[in-house]
């Protein structure tokens, strides 16, 4: 073990991809006290490594990351603009939750090595 | 220039690499006080000198172009802000309607489509520099 990463001390692509992947999913978590900074920053991260790692399993976790973002941000002004009416108070708090999901569950997925799904 | 940089390479390659990642970082910090790109952007004047005809030099100069984009931006932002809330002072003390009001939305979508670049120039830069890359 010790042996092989010292022959080798330049991270691989996937080595890589998975600690961009989980970085993302973490400022993705810390979204609400930056002001959604954070969040910002893990799409542009999402973007920029996509191309790299096509065709592996964290093209998935990258897909995930951006498609969580824009369902999220359109359902939220959706959800936004119902609020004048009551009934999108409990939906956008649905949609957090489900935010969550998605976040947590690829972050484990991630440090577990495996595509989300 | 090209002579004592090969002379001495790896301790001056790194030194400034991790010169550049903190200039990164100083410029992501800044939206936490509003300074730091100050500090980043005198640091990348100093350095950049030093740097000539290295990766390094095209990162040095990423950073400039940001700080500087971003100082005419403010300039521009702040002045059209004070047209808006010129417009709104106006509406609310003569209840006519004042053209300018319109001014405050369309100034909070720039500001949404310029921190996005400003975040996206820094963030590549930065993973650039982790990667030992120039910026391209």
């Amino acid at each position: 073990m010790t042996d092989i990463s010292s022959q080798q001390p330049v991270p691989t692509v996937d080595e890589s991809a998975r600690g961009t992947a989980i970085i993302a999913y973490i400022l993705y978590l810390i979204g609400w006290p930056t002001c959604h900074l954070s969040t910002i920053v893990a799409l542009i991260l999402a973007y920029i490594k996509r191309g790299e790692v096509r065709g592996t399993i964290w093209e998935s976790h990258f897909d995930n990351i951006i498609n969580t973002f824009w369902v999220t941000l359109v359902a939220g002004i959706v959800f936004g603009i119902l609020c004048v009416f009551v009934i999108g108070i409990p939906l956008l708090f649905g949609l957090a939750i489900w935010f969550l999901y998605r976040t947590i569950k690829g972050l484990i997925r991630a440090i577990d090595n495996k595509a989300y799904f | 220039m090209s002579d004592p940089q090969s002379a001495a390479p790896p301790q001056a390659a790194s030194d400034t690499r991790l010169l550049v990642i903190i200039c990164y970082a100083l410029f992501i910090l800044v939206f936490t006080n509003g300074l730091t790109s100050i500090v980043g952007v005198v640091l990348a004047y100093v350095k950049r000198a030093d740097a000539r005809g290295t990766i390094w030099e095209s990162h040095f100069t990423n950073l400039i172009h940001v700080f500087w984009t971003g100082f005419v931006f403010f300039v521009v932002f702040f002045s059209a802000a004070l047209f808006g809330v010129a417009g709104l002072w106006h509406t609310a003390i003569t209840d006519n309607f004042a053209a300018p009001v319109l001014v405050l939305p369309l100034l909070g979508a720039v500001f949404v489509v310029y921190v996005v670049w400003y975040l996206y120039r820094i963030v590549r830069g930065l993973l650039f520099a982790l990667e030992n890359k120039a910026y391209a």
